[in-house]
C-alpha cells in the first residue's frame, strides 16, 4: 500500500497532539510565570485624554477656606450635639448653609437596604434599595439624604459631577466626618461663588446610617430610574421630623423633599478624612474597584494622581498587602529579577529594565491587593455604586500624617487637600466627552503603574489553551481506542460502513487525523455511546451544581420561617443547642447540597471502560468556557481560578491507572515515571477538590474557634457574594464545584 | 434518555421516557415561569424581537380596544390573528418590565404557549415516526438491513416507533432545548409560529393536503419566512417522506441485481418482501405519487388549498381590524416592517450592524441584496436535496434564521427540533462537538458582551456584533456540515446497495 500523501496541516496537528503534554506543561508553566512577572511588565500611567489639562489653572482654595471649613465643622458638631436627633441638625446645618448660597437644595428620604437573600433577584436588579412591604409601609427607619447643587454659571446644565461625604451620626459625628462635612462646605461655597464652572456641581450628604454605599446607590438610582411606588410619607412618625420636613415649603408649592436633577453625571468623587495610621507624610488613599471588578477609567486616578503627587506634594496609596513585602521567597525572586534586568541591560542597551527587588515586590503585593479586591467582586467603597450607572468615580481617602492635633496642622492639611480636589475638579470641568481615552480594564501595580488588559490576558490565554489541548488530543485517544479495540473482532468490516460515512468523531483535529481509517458501525456506535453517557454524566453535575447555586435564598427563607414558627411559641427549638442561625442555614445548604448530589449520582449510567476519556474532554470544554466567559465579566476570578482549574482538569485520571494493571494500554507505556506524573497529577486534584478548598479557606476566612463559629462565617460570605452580584459566587459553584465533581468522578472511574 | 435500548419493556419504556419528558418540560416552564423568569426574559433581545413581542401585543391590544388600529405608532408588527387569539389573555398585561409579579392573566397566556409547545412536539413525534418507518421501507427495498443484527422488517414496522425512536428523540429534543423554553416562557410569540410550521410540515407527511395548505397558510402569514417552505411542503406530498434519490432504483445495475435476487433468495427476506422485489420498486414509486400527472395534481390541490386558506386569512384579518384599520396597513405592517428592517435595535442577527452603517441612498439596494441571499438558496438546495423534503424544510429554516431580518432563539429551537427528525442519517456529522460547544459559548457569551456594551460600558457594539457573527458562523458551519453529510450518506447508500446486490447475485 503506498503511504498516503502528507498533507501539513493535519501533520502540524498530529504532531501538536503528540506532545501536548510537553506543550501543556509548558504553557501553563509559562502562564504561571507571568502572573509573577507582572510587576515587571507594567507601564508607567499617562493621561491620554488631553482636554483633561491637569494642573493649568491656579487653584484659589487656601489658608482662608480651610479655616472656614473648619469652622463649619466645629459648627456642626455643636449643633448635632444639641439636637434630640443628629441627622436632622445636619440636615437644617446643610440647608441653611446652601440656601445661604441660594443654590438648590434638597433631602431625600431611602429606604433602608432588603435583608440579604430575601428574593432570587441575582444580577437581575439593584440590590441596595428596600422594596416596599404588601401594605406599602417601609420596614425600618429611612435614611435621608442631603443634596446640594450648583448650578454652573456658563452652562446649559447637562452635565455634572458628584463629590460625596458620608457621614454618620453616633451621638456626635467623628473628627474624620466633622472634617469632611466641613471641607465639603468649604468647597461647596468655593464653587457656589466660581464662574469657571461648566458642569453643575452636586454634592450628596450621603447618610450613610446603613452604609455609605446604600445611601449613594439609593440616590444615584432615584437619579437615574425614578421609582413611583415609594411611600408618600415615609413613615417618619415623628411629628418634629415631619414639620421640618415640609417646613421649607415655598409659594410654588415646592418642598424640601423635590427631587432635582442636574444632566448626566460625568465624574464622582467621594470624600473621606481620616485620622492616618501614624505614616510619616500626609497621603491620599484612592480606591476603585467597583463591583465585579470594574474600573473607573484610568484616566480618573492619574488626574488625582498626578496633581497629588506632582503639585500637592502628597503621598499617594492605594491598597496592598503590607505583610507580602516582608516575604523572604519574594525578596529572592525580585533580587533575581534585578539580576535578571541588569544582564539584559549589559547584552542590549534596549533590553534592559530597572527593577529593584523592593519595587518589584511592592507592585506584586500591590497587584495582588488589586487581583483581590477585583475578584471578590465587591466595591471598595461607595464609588462602586456609580459605576453600575457607567460613571466613573473614585473614593479619596484623606489621611493626616499625624493626628488632628492643633487646628494649625488641620488648616494645613486641607488646605493641601482642598487645592487637589479643586484641581480634580477644573480638570473633570474640561472634560468635552465622557471619559473614554484611557483604560477601563486594567490592574494597578502602583499608583502610577498599570498593566493593561493586553499584556494580563496574556498569562491567562497561555493557561486556558492547554485545556481545548487536552480535549482534542482525548477526542482522538477516544476514537483511536474504539478503533483499535473493534479492529481486532471486525474481519470484514468494509462491508458495514453503511450509517457511518465518517463516524462520530468529535473534534477537529480528529478528523483530519481519522479520515482514511475504516471505520465501521460498531466503533461508532462505541464511541457515542460513551459520549452519550459522558453528556449525560456531565450535564447532570452541571444541572445539580446550578441548582445548588440557587439555593441559599430558599434556605433562608425556610429557616427564618421556621423560627418565626417557633418564636411565636416563645420556644427554643431543640437544634439551636447546636447552631446558630447562619450555620443552621448552612449546614441545612451543605446537606442538601450533598444529599442531592448523592442521589443524582447513584441514577447515573453505569459507566463503561474508558468511559473516563469522553467525560474528560467534555470536562475540558466546559471548563475552558466557564473560565473564558468569566474573563469576560470578571478578569481577576478567571485568572485565579484558572491558576487552580486547568492543572486539576488536566491532571485527571483514574486511580486505576496509577497502581493498577496495565490492561488496555498495549503499548506498554505503565513506567515508573509515566506513574509517577499520575501520582503528582491525582496530588494536585486532591489539593484542588472542594473539601481541601473549604478547610483552607475556613483556615483563612473561618473562625477557628469553633465549627459552628466557621458555619457561620460561610454563610456570611455566601451572603455578601449573593447581595453584591459577585461574579466569584457563581464561578464557585456553576464553574468550579461542577469541574472538581467531574474530576473525582473520573478519579474513581 | 437514549440510553435504554432493547429490552422486553421496550415500548413501555419508550413511553415512560416519552410522557416524563413531556411532563418534565412542563415543570420546568411552570417553575421557570413561577419564579417570575419572565420579567428577566423578557427584555432580552436574544429572545424576543420586535416581531414576536409580546409586550408589544399587549400595547397593540391596548390600543385596538381603544378604538384605534392596533398598528398606529408602529409597535405591534405582528397579525391581527394573533391579537385576536392572544389579546384577551394578554390584555390585562400592563408593562412586563415593571410588574414583576405574575399575575393570573400572564398564567393563561403561558398555558397557550406551553400548549403550542406540547402540540409542535407532538406533530414532530409523528412525523418522526413516519420518517422512520419510511426509512426501514427503502432500506428493505434496497436489500439493506439496519444493523448487523438480523431483524424482520416486519416486526421493525410492527412496532411502530422503531429503534431509534426518532420521533420521541425529536419531541423530547424539542421540548427540552432550552431555546425553546426561552422563548416559551420569555413572553413571545415564535412558539405559535414555530408550532404552525411544524403542523404545516406535519400536515404534507401525513398526506392531508388541506391541513398542509392551511399550515403554510397560517405559518407565512404570521411569520413570513416559512413561505419558502412552500417547495419541501410540495415535494413531501408529491414524492412523500425522505427517502434515497429515486434515480438510485432506476439504476440498471440495481434493478438488475434485485430482479437475480428475486429469483434466488426471496425467503431470506421478511415477510413485508414476499412480493417480487421489482414490484417493490413499481410500488413504492406508485403508491405515493403514480405518476407526474398525479404529482401536478396533488401539488395543484395544495395550491388551491392554500389560496382558500389565505382567503379565509384575510377574511378574518379584514374582520378582527374592523374598520380601524385596512388590509393595507397590516401589509406595510408586519411584511413590509420586516422586508425593509426599519427597526434597528441590535438583535442575533447580521442586519441591524450594518444597516445603521449604510447611506440611505444604498438601502434598497443592500436589503435587495441581504434578502436575495434567501432566495438565491432556495433553488439549488431545492435541485439537489428534493428528494429529503423534510430535511430541506430544515436547511431552509436554518438559513431563513440565519439571514432573517429580526431573528431570535425561537428560529434555532425550530430548526434543531427539524434536525432532530433526520438524527440518523446525520449520526456522521463531522465536527459535532465543536458545534455543541459553540452554540454553549455563544448562548452564554453573547448576553455577557451585550452587558459590557451596553450596562458596563467597557466594550462597545462590535462586541456584540462579533458574537453574532461567530453565531452565523456556527450556523452556516451546521447547515454545511449537516448537507455534506446528507450528501455522503447517499452516495454511501447507493455504493452500499450496489454492493450488496451484488454479493447476494
Amino acid at each position: 500500500m503506498a503511504e498516503p500523501r502528507r498533507r501539513l496541516l493535519p501533520h502540524l496537528a498530529s504532531l501538536l497532539l503528540k506532545y501536548s503534554y510537553i506543550i501543556s506543561m509548558v504553557c501553563y508553566a509559562a502562564g504561571f510565570v507571568t502572573v509573577l512577572l507582572l510587576p515587571a511588565l507594567a507601564k508607567s500611567t499617562y493621561i491620554s485624554e488631553n482636554a483633561l489639562m491637569p494642573g493649568s489653572a491656579n487653584p484659589v482654595f487656601g489658608a482662608r477656606e480651610a479655616a472656614d471649613a473648619i469652622r463649619m465643622a466645629d459648627e456642626v458638631q455643636s449643633l448635632v450635639l444639641k439636637h434630640a436627633d443628629g441627622y436632622i441638625a445636619v440636615q437644617e446645618w446643610a440647608v441653611k448653609h446652601m440656601s445661604a448660597l441660594s443654590a438648590d437644595c434638597y433631602l431625600q428620604p431611602f429606604s433602608p437596604p432588603e435583608k440579604p437573600l430575601s428574593s432570587m433577584r441575582f444580577y437581575s436588579s439593584p440590590q441596595h434599595t428596600g422594596r416596599l412591604s404588601q401594605n406599602g409601609t417601609m420596614e425600618g427607619i429611612p435614611g435621608v439624604n442631603i443634596v446640594g447643587i450648583v448650578r454652573a454659571p456658563q452652562a446649559e446644565g447637562n452635565e455634572a459631577v458628584v463629590l460625596v461625604t458620608p457621614f454618620r451620626v453616633e451621638g456626635m459625628l467623628s473628627t474624620g466626618d466633622r472634617l469632611a462635612l466641613g471641607f465639603g462646605m468649604a468647597l461647596f461655597e468655593l464653587w457656589g461663588n466660581s464662574n469657571w464652572l461648566a458642569k453643575d456641581v452636586i454634592w450628596v450628604l450621603a447618610d450613610s446610617r446603613y452604609s455609605a454605599y446604600t445611601a449613594v446607590a439609593a440616590w444615584l438610582q432615584e437619579y437615574h430610574e425614578p421609582r413611583f411606588d415609594l411611600p408618600k410619607d415615609w413613615g417618619f412618625s415623628d411629628p418634629s421630623t415631619q414639620a421640618w420636613l415640609y417646613a421649607g415649603k415655598k409659594l410654588d408649592g415646592e418642598t424640601l423633599l423635590d427631587f432635582k436633577r442636574a444632566g448626566t453625571i460625568a465624574a464622582g468623587l467621594v470624600l473621606y478624612v481620616t485620622s492616618g495610621d501614624g505614616g510619616v507624610a500626609d497621603c491620599i488613599k484612592v480606591s476603585a474597584e467597583g463591583p465585579n471588578g470594574q474600573m473607573p477609567n484610568l484616566d480618573l486616578i492619574n488626574v488625582v494622581n498626578s496633581l497629588a503627587v506632582w503639585r500637592q506634594g502628597l503621598h499617594m496609596r492605594v491598597d496592598t498587602f503590607a505583610d507580602m513585602q516582608e516575604s523572604a521567597s519574594l525578596n529572592y525572586l525580585g533580587q533575581f529579577l534585578e539580576k535578571i534586568g541588569q544582564l539584559a541591560g549589559k547584552v542590549r542597551a534596549d533590553w534592559g529594565f530597572v527593577l529593584t527587588a523592593s519595587m518589584y515586590v511592592e507592585g506584586l503585593a500591590t497587584l495582588f491587593a488589586s487581583v483581590k479586591n477585583q475578584a471578590l467582586g465587591l466595591p471598595t467603597g461607595a464609588h462602586g455604586a456609580f459605576r453600575n450607572y457607567q460613571i466613573d468615580a473614585v473614593s479619596l481617602e484623606m489621611m493626616a500624617g499625624g493626628d488632628f492635633g492643633t487646628v494649625n496642622e488641620q488648616i494645613d492639611l486641607l488646605t493641601k487637600f482642598g487645592r487637589l480636589i479643586e484641581g480634580v475638579m477644573r480638570s473633570v470641568n474640561n472634560l468635552l466627552e465622557k471619559f473614554h481615552q484611557s483604560f477601563f480594564l486594567y490592574l494597578l501595580s502602583a499608583p502610577n503603574k498599570f498593566i493593561s488588559v493586553g499584556v494580563y490576558m496574556i498569562p491567562l490565554g497561555l493557561l486556558l489553551l492547554t485545556l481545548p489541548l487536552g480535549a482534542a488530543v482525548l477526542c482522538s485517544q477516544s476514537v483511536k481506542t474504539a478503533v483499535a479495540s473493534d479492529s481486532l473482532n471486525q474481519t470484514e468490516s468494509d462491508s458495514t460502513d453503511l450509517f457511518s460515512a465518517t463516524p462520530g468523531k468529535p473534534s477537529t483535529e480528529v478528523v483530519k487525523a481519522g479520515e482514511r481509517e475504516p471505520d465501521n458501525l460498531v466503533t461508532a456506535k462505541t464511541s457515542v455511546g460513551s459520549w452519550q453517557r459522558a453528556v449525560v454524566v456531565v450535564s447532570v453535575v452541571q444541572l445539580w451544581a446550578s441548582l445548588t447555586a440557587i439555593f441559599p435564598p430558599f434556605v433562608s427563607q425556610l429557616v427564618d420561617s421556621i423560627m418565626m414558627n417557633f418564636s411565636a411559641s416563645s420556644k427554643a427549638p431543640p437544634v439551636m443547642k447546636f447552631f446558630t442561625i447562619p450555620s443552621l442555614k448552612m449546614f441545612m445548604w451543605a446537606t442538601m447540597a450533598i444529599v442531592s448530589l448523592l442521589t443524582m449520582v447513584s441514577f447515573l449510567p453505569t459507566p463503561g471502560k474508558g468511559d473516563w476519556i469522553a467525560v474528560k474532554a467534555l470536562l475540558l470544554g466546559v471548563a475552558t468556557i466557564g473560565l473564558g466567559v468569566m474573563s469576560q465579566i470578571d478578569f481577576a476570578v478567571s485568572l485565579v481560578g484558572a491558576l487552580v482549574l486547568v492543572p486539576m482538569s488536566l491532571c485527571a485520571c483514574p486511580l486505576t491507572n496509577i497502581w493498577g494493571k496495565s490492561a488496555d494500554e498495549h503499548k506498554g507505556s505503565k513506567s515508573i515515571q509515566f506513574r509517577l506524573f499520575l501520582l503528582l497529577g491525582t496530588m494536585v486534584n486532591i489539593i484542588g477538590s472542594p473539601p481541601v478548598l473549604l478547610a483552607s479557606a475556613m483556615y483563612f476566612i473561618g473562625d477557628s474557634s469553633s465549627w459552628q463559629a466557621s458555619l457561620s462565617k460561610f454563610w456570611e460570605w455566601t451572603e455578601l457574594l449573593w447581595c453584591w452580584g459577585s461574579a466569584l459566587y457563581p464561578y464557585i459553584l456553576v464553574v468550579h464545584l461542577p469541574c472538581s465533581i467531574l474530576c473525582i468522578y473520573i478519579l474513581l472511574s | 434518555m437514549q440510553s435504554v435500548k432493547t429490552g422486553a419493556g421496550f415500548m413501555s419504556t419508550k413511553m415512560v421516557t416519552l410522557w416524563g419528558g413531556l411532563l418534565l418540560s412542563v415543570a420546568i416552564r411552570f417553575l421557570l415561569s413561577a419564579m417570575g423568569s419572565a420579567s428577566l426574559l423578557g427584555r432580552r433581545l436574544e429572545v424576543v424581537s420586535p416581531v414576536t413581542s409580546l409586550t408589544r401585543l399587549a400595547e397593540g391590544q391596548w390600543l385596538k380596544q381603544l378604538g384605534l388600529s392596533p398598528y398606529a405608532g408602529s409597535v405591534y408588527h405582528g397579525s391581527p390573528l394573533l391579537l385576536s387569539l392572544l389579546g384577551p389573555f394578554i390584555g390585562n398585561r400592563r408593562d412586563i418590565l415593571l410588574i414583576i409579579e405574575s399575575e393570573r392573566s400572564d398564567l393563561c397566556s403561558f398555558w397557550v404557549f406551553v400548549a403550542a409547545d406540547l402540540i409542535g412536539a407532538l406533530l414532530l413525534r409523528s412525523m418522526g415516526e413516519s420518517l422512520e418507518s419510511a426509512h426501514i421501507h427503502h432500506l428493505s427495498l434496497l436489500g439493506l438491513t439496519l444493523e448487523q443484527i438480523p431483524t424482520s422488517d416486519g416486526k421493525a414496522k410492527s412496532q411502530g416507533s422503531g429503534r431509534w425512536g426518532t420521533g420521541n428523540t425529536a419531541a423530547l429534543f424539542y421540548l427540552l432545548n432550552p431555546f425553546t423554553i426561552a422563548v416559551c416562557i420569555g413572553g413571545s410569540t415564535s412558539p405559535i409560529e414555530n408550532m404552525l410550521t411544524i403542523l404545516a410540515l406535519y400536515g404534507a407527511i401525513a398526506g392531508i393536503v388541506p391541513l398542509a395548505g392551511f399550515g403554510w397558510a397560517m405559518a407565512t402569514h404570521v411569520g413570513m419566512y416559512p413561505a419558502i417552505l412552500f417547495i419541501p411542503i410540495a415535494c413531501l406530498l408529491a414524492n412523500g417522506p425522505d427517502g434515497p434519490p429515486s434515480k438510485l432504483y432506476k439504476s440498471p445495475e440495481l434493478v438488475q441485481a434485485v430482479h437475480d435476487r428475486d429469483g434466488k433468495c426471496s425467503s431470506e427476506i421478511g415477510n413485508f418482501q414476499q412480493q417480487p422485489a421489482m414490484h417493490v420498486i413499481k410500488s413504492s414509486n406508485t403508491n405515493v405519487t403514480l405518476s407526474s400527472g398525479a404529482k401536478w395534481l396533488v401539488v395543484l390541490k395544495l395550491i388551491m388549498w392554500s389560496a382558500i386558506s389565505w382567503l379565509c386569512i384575510l377574511g378574518l384579518c379584514n374582520f378582527s381590524l374592523h374598520e380601524h384599520a385596512s388590509l393595507h396597513d397590516m401589509w406595510s405592517e408586519t411584511y413590509r416592517f420586516i422586508l425593509t428592517v426599519e427597526d434597528l435595535s441590535p438583535n442575533l442577527g447580521v442586519f441591524w450592524y450594518f444597516f445603521t452603517e449604510v447611506f440611505n441612498f444604498f438601502r434598497p439596494f443592500f436589503i435587495m441584496v441581504f434578502h436575495s441571499n434567501i432566495v438565491f438558496m432556495v433553488m439549488p438546495l431545492t435541485i439537489r436535496l428534493h428528494h429529503r423534503p423534510v430535511f430541506l424544510a430544515f436547511t431552509l429554516t436554518a438559513i431563513s434564521s440565519m439571514l432573517k431580518s429580526y431573528p431570535s432563539v425561537g428560529d434555532a429551537a425550530l430548526y434543531l427540533g427539524l434536525m432532530c427528525l433526520c438524527i440518523h442519517q446525520l449520526s456522521g456529522l463531522q465536527y459535532f462537538y465543536l458545534l455543541l460547544n459553540g452554540y454553549f459559548f455563544t448562548a452564554i457569551i453573547g448576553p455577557v458582551m451585550y452587558n459590557l456594551w451596553i450596562w458596563r460600558g467597557t466594550g462597545n457594539a462590535n462586541f456584540y456584533f462579533a458574537m453574532n457573527l461567530v453565531y452565523a458562523t456556527l450556523q452556516t458551519v451546521l447547515i454545511v456540515e449537516s448537507s455534506s453529510t446528507i450528501i455522503r450518506y447517499d452516495r454511501n447508500l447507493k455504493k452500499q446497495s450496489v454492493k450488496r446486490s451484488r454479493t447476494s447475485t
